[in-house]
């Protein structure tokens, strides 16, 4: 018989070993170790090579390795069923019992848009810096040209510790801060809680957070306050927002700016949330009052720069659709499970 | 502000639809918003009640039989209470619309009788705010008339400003009208005053002395004899009302006119009250008192500027006139003041008796100096015109304080570099213009002369700000170039705090922001030093700055046990203070980390957690190990505010306390189940976080052996003494010791307990044999039992 032949013949002898195998897992070890054992007759032919001419040799090599592992794969693929049943028989496990419940938190919706809006300054090279929450007239209003007796202070109600000392109405004290400790250039967002002595109220709490923004450097221009607002605008709301900016006015900056943003609501059609005009007020800015560079040393004739602040309640309220700021401060679990 | 838009017709030819009118106001930063008003109503008739008997199923509507001169009469079920035979009253029919077309009148049955219209108020035609009654009309118009043939509905646009603080200028309609002017590119008309004088001397009427010159460095006195006080005439009253502004009489209306179309505050005095007939200025002295028109008894500090006669006070400059000399109904002569007092001066006084004025808003944001005259003349000619009488010859003006005009160099290379923008000379030059500033060109800069009216213009850049102002900031393009220095970053000192947050979160807990202002009560509770108070809290609730992170995380954790939550987990991140002499405000600033546990982890039908302390010593290492914090141990604490607590520490550096809470506190915040609470320094976590250690040491390469140990020990010996005896005698080569059981039952004693620890060995440099591992084991039982009596079980 050629070797041929003899494969031929184990392929046969396999498959009618198969049909008549029982199932009981022994005979399948048996069925096993006829084929496949050391001395099995696959190993058997094998051997047989030595007598195969040297240039059929490879082809017989592959033919052969095919026969092992289609034989060794049938025997497997038997094998798992056998035993699949056999545990059946012995165990019954209910798969549908709910898995165990390992419980979610959440990061409060203030913590999430401050991170977001992080997140799109540094990307344009924004570091992060900080200010006090408790902070002199100094920092928060005399350094920003905001003297005592300005009419612009009654924008800002405000909460005294002694007659000098205050809970800060708005994060721009950290610019003073920072400038003070830090030569120009100076691209930083301050994110902090800033208090105003204001009824609590759906609408108004008597704290709030604030984001901050500062950019000083020779030759910054409004153009670039417009560019770097317009690309965070659309960053925080789409990119098919489109933003407007409007003089306003700030005793720290000078030209002074509102942006708003086309509302998200509506596409700008006009709605209860944007009152119609189609449009949401999200931040002030402007150009850096020269009067603010002289109270932290800087020629003003050197360096200019643009600032800005924006509060972080307003946005969450207008992202998440929030109609209570009270709910923020509130820790009730069932609306911060929401987050 | 309201603005009528008839009434900046006066000034100006306004084109344009409302919207795009406040579209415009916006743009040039006085931000504005409409309301078109008028006639709001279709479809009301005249109609006369034939007949009006009560509603036999309601005591309080009556059932009017209604002739609208259409031959029938309808029957209408009314609810006023002034319904009566023979009167006459605007009817809406069926199909009639109100407020502009939200409301619309139906055929309707009111509890069983047919209603077949609506008679109306004064309220639902919106021509004001009574509702007591139907509205009654004394007309002789022919039945069946339309309303707005009998009376007059004139339709307006009102426009509400919000004007921020530096735009004096514009609380008027002549200032908003010369605003909307720079958009049309036209100069507002103001109209002639004509004025008659008598040939009485104002001189001889009045002596004027200014004392304090800087407060007040212009005063004009006009006097007006023989006037007769009584109703203004309707268009005034329209006028006024328009902007919302009711009528008093023809001499204060007149005043209110002036100031709502020229924005100068003028004061009118009874001339017959003033003492020897002289006005003095000066600044009021220490506790004067003062009785204001609006009958409030006045303690004057010695900044506060009075206006006074021969003997006393008469008005408080800028602010608010006195009872003593105000205008009555008997009054005939009349003096009129304009004048120009300091906006500081205005301000504080204002400021410190709380008395916010329509005047004193305007001196504060600063007047203008040269609109003194014509508003005084407006107004004296004015008064004839309502209220008779004759104007005397001449004013009397003392100007001690001559205000020059100032002059501003302008840079266009500057301005186009602050805004980034190529602006063309001539396109400036018609900015200039629009703005009725005056300019020369010199040497490469314009020079300009800024007009009294804009006080707010007092340096280069607000001459750019006005630039992009009129060209539009919308017309200034956005940069495309992004730039930036390697010099300008700077480390984040709180980048640790997101990193915790994030595994909180993942370990099932709520972040909570707490109000940081608090009750006194609140901040007496824990260790956290003397709280800050404030000078001027909204209420006691909240007159204190917290002390502790905890209170907040209790007022929440009660909040929810009311709400039915019977477990939960909560952290807040935040800044605590203390009074503090070290720093300028006397006050320290700490971050600190907060976390409660409370209540139960739902049951479940493979209960694998408990919420105890356990638990929560567990957790916390995890959260600390998660951020690369390690060498973690507790130590038994006498913490304020804890019934038990633990102190946590990293090493050597107290970062903390674990435990739960003293009845008397929970008391407080009125919960029922005892929560475990931690408190850990953010300072001290992100120091520690800041010098950590970076590193690994390659895994093993020789086999580990463990061998477990029973030790029968007191029942008071706490278990960490045991492991710091194990650790110590166990040497290099013990790598780990984990307490698998503890058991306290009869079988080992009533003061007993036996506990069975897992003690794994390894050697970096050999493969240990069994003999030298339970030569070590020896060493470290002996020990055990010197030191703490522990015997092997």
């Amino acid at each position: 018989m050629s070797i041929t032949e003899q494969i031929q013949k184990v392929k046969a002898e396999f498959s009618s070993d198969l049909e008549s195998l029982s199932s009981e897992n022994d005979d399948l070890d048996q069925i096993r170790i006829k084929y496949l054992g050391r001395k099995g007759l696959v190993a058997s032919l094998f051997v047989q090579m030595g007598t195969v001419a040297a240039d059929e040799r490879p082809k017989m090599g592959q033919v052969l390795n095919e026969l092992k592992s289609d034989i060794t794969a049938e025997i497997d693929d038997l094998s798992s069923t056998v035993s699949d049943s056999s545990n059946s028989t012995t165990s019954h496990i209910d798969y549908t019992l709910p898995g165990d419940p390992i419980p979610v938190g959440s990061i409060h919706p203030l913590t999430q848009i401050m991170e977001e809006i992080k997140s799109i300054f540094t990307r344009m090279g924004f570091s992060i810096a900080y200010g006090p929450e408790i902070d002199t007239e100094f920092y928060n209003f005399e350094a920003l040209n905001m003297p005592k007796h300005h009419p612009a202070r009654d924008m800002q109600d405000t909460f005294y510790i002694t007659d000098n000392v205050l809970l800060r109405t708005h994060t721009s004290d950290t610019q003073i801060h920072f400038m003070e400790n830090h030569e120009p250039p100076v691209r930083i967002i301050a994110p902090g809680r800033v208090y105003r002595n204001e009824d609590v109220s759906v609408r108004s709490y008597c704290l709030f957070h604030q984001i901050e923004g500062l950019y000083v450097d020779s030759g910054v221009t409004f153009a670039e306050l417009k560019g770097t607002l317009d690309y965070f605008a659309r960053e925080l709301f789409g990119q098919n927002v489109k933003t407007r900016f409007r003089p306003s006015y700030f005793p720290f900056t000078e030209p002074s700016a509102e942006m708003d943003v086309s509302c998200i609501f509506c596409k700008a059609k006009g709605c209860g949330i944007c009152k119609k005009t189609g449009w949401l007020e999200i931040l002030g800015c402007g150009m850096v009052d020269p009067e603010v560079y002289k109270s932290v040393d800087y020629d003003p004739k050197k360096w200019t720069g643009f600032a800005f602040g924006m509060g972080i309640e307003r946005m969450a309220m207008l992202k998440y659709g929030v109609q209570d700021i009270r709910l923020f401060y509130s820790g009730d679990v069932r609306f911060l499970r929401q987050f | 502000m309201k603005v009528s838009l008839n009434w900046l017709k006066d000034y100006l030819d306004i084109s344009g639809t409302a919207e795009e009118i406040s579209d415009t106001l916006t743009a040039l930063g006085l931000e504005a918003s409409y309301e078109i008003t008028g006639k709001s109503f279709t479809n009301v008739v005249l109609g006369k009640v034939v007949e009006c008997s009560p509603h036999k199923n309601a005591d309080k509507l009556s059932v009017c039989d209604v002739d609208i001169g259409e031959g029938e009469l309808y029957s209408i079920v009314c609810g006023a209470p002034n319904v009566e035979n023979g009167i006459n009253v605007p009817v809406a029919k069926v199909g009639a619309t109100l407020n502009n077309g939200e409301f619309k009148i139906k055929q309707a049955k009111l509890r069983g009788v047919e209603s077949n219209g609506m008679i109306c108020s004064e309220r639902e035609l919106a021509i004001s705010d009574e509702h007591e009654g139907i509205m009654i009309l004394d007309t002789k118009a022919e039945l069946g008339t339309p309303i707005e043939e009998i009376l007059t509905f004139k339709e307006d646009t009102l426009f509400e400003i919000d004007l921020t603080p530096n735009r004096g200028d514009c609380l008027s309609h002549l200032g908003v009208a010369r605003e909307l002017g720079i958009d049309a590119g036209v100069e507002v008309k103001r109209r002639a005053v004509e004025l008659n004088e008598s040939t009485n001397s104002t001189n001889n009427a009045i002596k004027v002395t200014i004392v304090d010159k800087d407060a007040c460095s212009r005063y004009v006195a006009r006097v007006i004899r023989g006037v007769k006080v009584g109703p203004s005439p309707q268009w005034l009253v329209d006028r006024l009302a328009s902007i919302g502004q009711s009528s008093i009489n023809n001499i204060v209306d007149a005043a209110n006119y002036v100031l709502m179309d020229s924005g100068h505050p003028l004061h009118t005095f009874d001339l017959d009250t003033i003492v020897d007939n002289e006005i003095n200025i000066r600044f009021a002295n220490d506790g004067e008192k003062f009785t204001t028109l609006d009958n409030e008894n006045r303690v004057l500090k010695d900044f506060h500027l009075v206006i006074c006669d021969g003997e006393k006070p008469v008005a408080l400059a800028g602010i608010m006139g006195g009872i003593n000399s105000g205008i009555t109904d008997g009054t005939t002569n009349i003096l009129i003041e304009s004048a120009y007092f300091s906006p500081t001066v205005v301000r504080k006084g204002a400021k410190v008796l709380d008395l916010s004025t329509e005047a004193s808003r305007r001196f504060e944001r600063d007047t203008d100096i040269e609109e003194i005259i014509p508003a005084i003349n407006q107004l004296a000619a004015l008064i004839v015109e309502v209220a008779s009488g004759e104007i005397c010859k001449g004013i009397v003006d003392e100007f001690p304080v001559e205000k020059v005009p100032l002059t501003i160099n302008f840079s266009t290379e500057k301005c186009e570099a602050l805004l980034g923008a190529n602006i063309p000379k001539d396109k400036i030059e018609s900015i200039f213009d629009s703005l009725q500033i005056e300019y020369k060109f010199q040497n490469g800069k314009f020079q300009c002369t800024i007009p009294s009216f804009r006080n707010d213009l007092e340096r280069e850049v607000d001459l750019f700000e006005e630039v992009a102002r009129v060209i539009g900031y919308d017309n200034i393009s956005s940069a495309t170039q992004f730039t930036g220095s390697y010099n300008s970053f700077v480390k984040d000192d709180q980048a640790l705090d997101s990193l915790l947050r994030n595994q909180l979160q993942s370990n099932g807990y709520h972040e909570h922001y707490s109000n940081s202002l608090q009750h006194e009560n609140d901040t007496l509770h824990f260790a956290g030093g003397e709280a800050v108070q404030l000078k001027n809290p909204l209420s006691q609730d909240m007159a204190f700055i917290r002390n502790s992170i905890i209170p907040g995380l209790l007022m929440a954790a009660s909040y929810n046990e009311k709400r039915q939550e019977k477990g939960f987990k909560l952290f807040e991140i935040g800044a605590i203070h203390n009074q503090s002499k070290k720093s300028a405000t006397g006050t320290k600033e700490k971050f600190h980390l907060g976390l409660i546990w409370y209540g139960e982890v739902q049951s479940h039908w493979r209960n694998y957690e408990d919420r105890d302390l356990f638990r929560c010593k567990g957790e916390i290492i995890q959260l600390l190990e998660s951020v690369g914090l390690s060498n973690i141990s507790y130590k038994v604490g006498t913490e304020k505010g804890f019934e038990s607590s633990l102190k946590i520490y990293s090493g050597k550096m107290q970062i903390g306390n674990v435990g739960n809470l003293d009845n008397k506190v929970l008391k407080q915040y009125d919960i029922k189940v005892n929560p475990t609470v931690c408190d850990l320094s953010l300072h001290n976590l992100r120091e520690l976080w800041q010098n950590r250690k970076l590193g690994y040491s390659p895994p093993a390469t020789f086999p580990s052996m463990s061998r477990d140990i029973a030790l029968q020990v007191s029942r008071e010996l706490p278990a960490e003494d045991l492991l710091s005896t194990i650790r110590k005698e166990g040497g290099n080569t013990l790598k780990n010791i984990f307490l698998f059981d503890l058991y306290q039952s009869d079988e080992v004693g009533d003061n007993n307990k036996s506990l069975a620890f897992s003690l794994k060995f390894q050697s970096e440099t050999a493969t240990l044999t069994d003999s030298e591992v339970d030569a070590d084991v020896d060493k470290i039982l002996n020990s055990l039992k010197k030191a703490h009596g522990a015997t092997q079980r």
